[in-house]
């Protein structure tokens, strides 16, 4: 296992490598100079040469890069244009209302849709599982901005249950974490029911039903468990579709969360703050996979010896 | 020099093309493709039908529930909803295509290239297409906005960037599958090019991987598109884009919902019809899901 582990973490190098790259040249990407675009019109020439210090701009590329990465290492994402304050300090404002957001998310969306999931696959063709199987095809379908502002007009405008956003405790989290789970969960509910399908249909759980095995038991230990692998890698890749889906459900409810914080930037055109945070989303959704790699190793000893 | 034709081309062909009794016998497929058909009228005919000019103000309407006269109400500036609809769809929908359709393009050869001559070509292609997917779906499209700027060709742009280290690696899986085949052997026994081989030979047989695909991937670009428009990053206002037409009457959400609701439903359905049939496309073409 232990193999296993450092080998997954050693592979994921290049990639975290290629995603700092790929971070770096997003500021060269913008056309012309930087240094200006990112002074604004109104700059004076002082304020241009400070930002191409600032940035290394006048150095080649790869020194640029050098530096970078150093900074990078040692938390330096340079300041933010609007305030001049350092980038880290004002991610971190925006960081927490963020995890929080997509950990409710997360866990309502893999609760749901597994629950879902096995429930369709053992009621299967039943019109229980027609239901469930319409209503997960609906639920890929919302769009999570559009759902977010139909949950406000219901619950928050017209029966005036629940607060649209804003910090009133638990009460605030609902509408966000439904707007926000829901693809999710519909997605995992299909993947759950395609895996539970497959496993309960095959021989040893056959077998084991002629064994006389209690149904409770084949469903949960004999069926479940063989089927989990799937299951927990469609949990990570829907963990990157909520990073994206948290950007326009925290616009939505006025969330301050990173999402904002990025649709802000990008109209500021703060290009500090929105390099620092595509590392940063990219760095979750890579960590994200190596934890569901490693989970996955974890319920599957086959995985480990491949 | 002329390479020897495959053998029996007409039974390849077959084998690739859709069978059509199976998919109509997926209920959910058969509704998928009424919308997906029911859109496509909308497109051609939309602006045709429409009883009012998109982006003409009517302040003496403004915005009035639907009636009558105004089948889906008005907005802000009095204008027709329905008539927006109808002139939009040519804006999300046509986003949704061109940019699935691109990536397919762009993206197969890639997939394809990569599965059949691997080494280090392979390693390098699939380590970018790595990088570029690392960066969560909408996000990876916000970055690319901020470097080009808003505008309807961008979002294109972005849902390309996208889409085609999507096609790659998935059409890579589907040929790395079939590339030792016995036929493929043969093919390359008998002196036929590396591009006859790609696509000729192979490019016929995953036909159904990458159709699922594209149809998935219009889905996928129809959400995306419509995320940036609502996010402002997409078709400027007065443009009647259907996302950017939510952003505009998300303000009114408590006095007019029918502002917001309409063009949100015509999103949804657009997206639940190109899902609905990928997914009994898919189903169809996965032999294990046959009971």
């Amino acid at each position: 296992m232990a193999a296993y582990f450092l080998r997954r973490v050693l592979q994921i190098i290049p990639t975290i490598f290629g995603v700092s790259v790929l971070a770096f040249l997003f500021v060269h990407a913008i056309p012309g100079n930087p240094a200006i675009v990112m002074a604004g019109p109104n700059a004076s020439a002082a304020t241009i040469r400070n930002l191409s210090i600032q940035f290394g701009l006048n150095k080649p590329l790869v020194v640029q890069y050098w530096y970078f990465l150093v900074n990078a290492l040692s938390g330096h994402f340079g300041n933010s244009l609007g305030d001049g304050q350092p980038v880290t300090k004002i991610i971190g404002y925006h960081f927490m209302p963020t995890v929080e957001l997509a950990f409710f998310g997360l866990g309502l969306a893999v609760v749901i849709g597994v629950l879902a999931g096995i429930l369709s696959a053992v009621k299967r063709n039943s019109s229980l599982d027609y239901t469930v199987m319409t209503l997960s095809m609906m639920g890929v379908s919302f769009p999570a901005f559009w759902l977010a502002m139909m949950l406000i007009a219901l619950f928050a405008v017209h029966f005036q249950m629940l607060p649209s956003g804003g910090d009133e405790g638990w009460k605030s989290f609902i509408l966000p974490v439904i707007s926000l789970g829901t693809s999710g969960a519909a997605s995992i509910a299909r993947f759950t029911r395609q895996s539970m399908v497959t496993t309960l249909t095959s021989d040893y759980v056959r077998t084991g039903r002629a064994k006389g095995v209690r149904e409770s038991m084949l469903i949960f230990k004999h069926a479940f468990k063989n089927a989990v692998g799937p299951i927990i890698t469609i949990i990570g890749i829907q963990f990157g579709f909520l990073l994206g889906g948290a950007v326009v459900v925290e616009v939505v409810y006025a969330w301050p969360g990173l999402g904002n914080l990025l649709i802000t930037s990008v109209e500021s055109r703060n290009y500090p703050v929105i390099q620092t945070l595509l590392l940063l989303f990219a760095l979750e959704f890579i960590v994200a996979s190596l934890i569901v790699d490693i989970v996955y190793a974890l319920v599957n000893p086959r995985v480990r010896y491949d | 020099m002329t390479s020897p034709q495959p053998a029996a081309p007409q039974l390849e062909r077959r084998q690739a093309l859709v069978d059509v009794r199976l998919f109509l016998q997926r209920r959910s497929a058969v509704v998928g493709a009424v919308i997906m058909i029911v859109m496509l009228a909308i497109v051609l005919f939309g602006p045709l039908v429409a009883p009012y000019k998109p982006s003409v103000p009517d302040y003496a309407h403004i915005l009035s529930a639907p009636s009558w006269q105004h089948l889906m109400g008005t907005d802000e500036f009095g204008r027709d909803i329905f008539s927006r609809i109808l002139w939009g769809a040519r804006l999300t929908l046509a986003v949704g295509f061109i940019g699935a359709f691109a990536s397919a393009i762009l993206g197969t050869p890639i997939g394809l290239a990569t599965a059949y001559f691997g080494g280090w070509l392979d390693d390098i292609v699939m380590r970018v297409v790595d990088v570029i997917l690392s960066f969560p779906g909408i996000l990876l499209a916000i970055g690319v906005i901020a470097i080009l700027g808003p505008g309807l060709q961008n979002v294109i742009i972005t849902i390309i960037v996208f889409g085609v280290p999507m096609f790659a690696r998935i059409v890579r899986g589907s040929a790395i599958s079939i590339r030792n085949l016995e036929y493929i052997e043969a093919a390359k026994a008998g002196g036929a090019t590396n591009a006859r081989i790609l696509f000729q030979h192979m490019l016929r047989n995953l036909v159904g991987p990458i159709t699922v695909q594209l149809t998935l991937q219009m889905a996928q670009a129809i959400l995306v598109a419509s995320s940036l428009g609502f996010l402002g990053f997409g078709a400027q206002p007065p443009t009647p884009e259907w996302g950017a037409m939510l952003a505009e009457g998300r303000m009114f959400l408590t006095i007019a919902p029918w502002v917001d609701i309409f063009p949100g439903v015509c999103i949804f359905l657009a997206v639940l019809g190109f899902n609905m049939v990928g997914d009994g496309l898919n189903d169809m073409l996965d032999p294990r899901l046959r009971r």
